[in-house]
């Protein structure tokens, strides 16, 4: 019996490696509200939707604003407060699976950090970076009707700051 | 027997079982990461992009070791493609078309990347040191304590 389980176990596996996209799963360990169980890719798409318009700027992110659980989410976080905009929206991807998923697959972008304006996915981590970085996004924002407090593109200058790296070896997949 | 069968691998998952069950975590994606050991993901991925992109620069670089991940991890890349494939495409676009070219190893392999695609041009006008990767937040470590 263990056997077939197995075998069973393992085509489940291949095919989620095949299709390239893993199924949509919903984990009941998942708290908070928002929490997606048993939802539909479809139903999931709806909810990201109507997220992504209720503010003009969205950010589907690891962590919150206040502490991002992710250098690049936090890098996205550090841009927006440059601009001075504040005064955004932000989804924790590590507090409801679905979303996770659905995100990727809603705009067709298979990382996280996930920024959108005025509901239009603009970009991720590297993106909104280099937005930063030509000026172009302090554009982009003036354009939707946000003020940016960074009027001219900022100088060659680091977005980031450099620390030690982490010198732990914990096992995260425990 | 099919969702009795899903019921189980959540449940085992759930649990943290994970004696012998390494496919079941890679086939459900319940860890970021699958086990690459035996698997050179930097080679397929140059490989790939130079097949993709013949680029007139391509750096695949594991940059794991800045991360909260075990010593010698595959699990966080930059890559970095310098190609005329890209002239006169948006950043979204540039970005898109490296993510299909290695699609599979960013669904099933890594848990990060990050991409730099460039037409000659600009990258004549880069300055290397504003390609440094954001520091570690220590993320994975954290999801995996949000998961147990």
């Amino acid at each position: 019996m263990l056997g077939l389980l197995q075998r069973c176990l393992v085509r489940q596996g291949q095919r989620s490696l095949h299709s390239g996209r893993p199924a949509l799963m919903a984990v009941s360990s998942d708290s908070g509200v928002g929490t997606t169980q048993n939802l539909s890719e479809s139903d999931i798409h709806q909810d990201i939707d109507k997220r992504v318009k209720k503010s003009k700027v969205v950010v589907f992110m690891k962590g919150t604003k206040e502490q991002p659980q992710c250098g690049f989410s936090n890098a996205v976080v550090q841009i927006f407060r440059m601009h001075g905009v504040d005064d955004f929206d932000t989804v924790n991807v590590l507090q409801n699976e679905g979303i996770r998923q659905g995100i990727k697959t809603y705009s067709k972008w298979p990382t996280i950090p996930q920024v959108f304006l005025d509901g239009e996915f603009i970009g991720g981590c590297d993106i909104m970076i280099q937005m930063h970085r030509s000026g172009e996004l302090g554009e982009t924002l003036r354009k939707a009707g946000i003020e940016s407090q960074i009027s001219d593109p900022p100088a060659a200058k680091d977005t980031t700051e450099e620390t030690t790296p982490s010198t732990s070896s914990t096992n995260v997949k425990s | 027997m099919c969702s009795l069968l899903r019921n189980f691998i959540l449940l085992t998952t759930r649990l943290g079982w994970r004696s012998n069950a390494s496919f079941a975590i890679r086939g459900t994606k319940m860890c970021s990461t699958a086990d690459t050991s035996g698997i050179d993901v930097q080679g397929l991925m140059t490989d790939k992009l130079t097949r993709q992109f013949s680029p007139a620069k391509l750096d695949v670089i594991n940059e794991s070791y800045m991360h909260n991940v075990p010593k010698g991890a595959q699990s966080h890349f930059k890559v970095i493609v310098v190609s005329d494939f890209f002239k006169g495409q948006s950043l979204i676009n540039r970005h898109k078309a490296v993510q299909e070219t290695i699609k599979d190893e960013i669904a099933n392999m890594i848990h990060a990347i990050s991409i730099v695609a460039k037409t000659p041009e600009e990258w004549e006008k880069t300055n290397p040191g504003s390609l440094k990767s954001p520091a570690c937040m220590g993320g994975m470590k954290a999801e995996a304590a949000q998961k147990a």
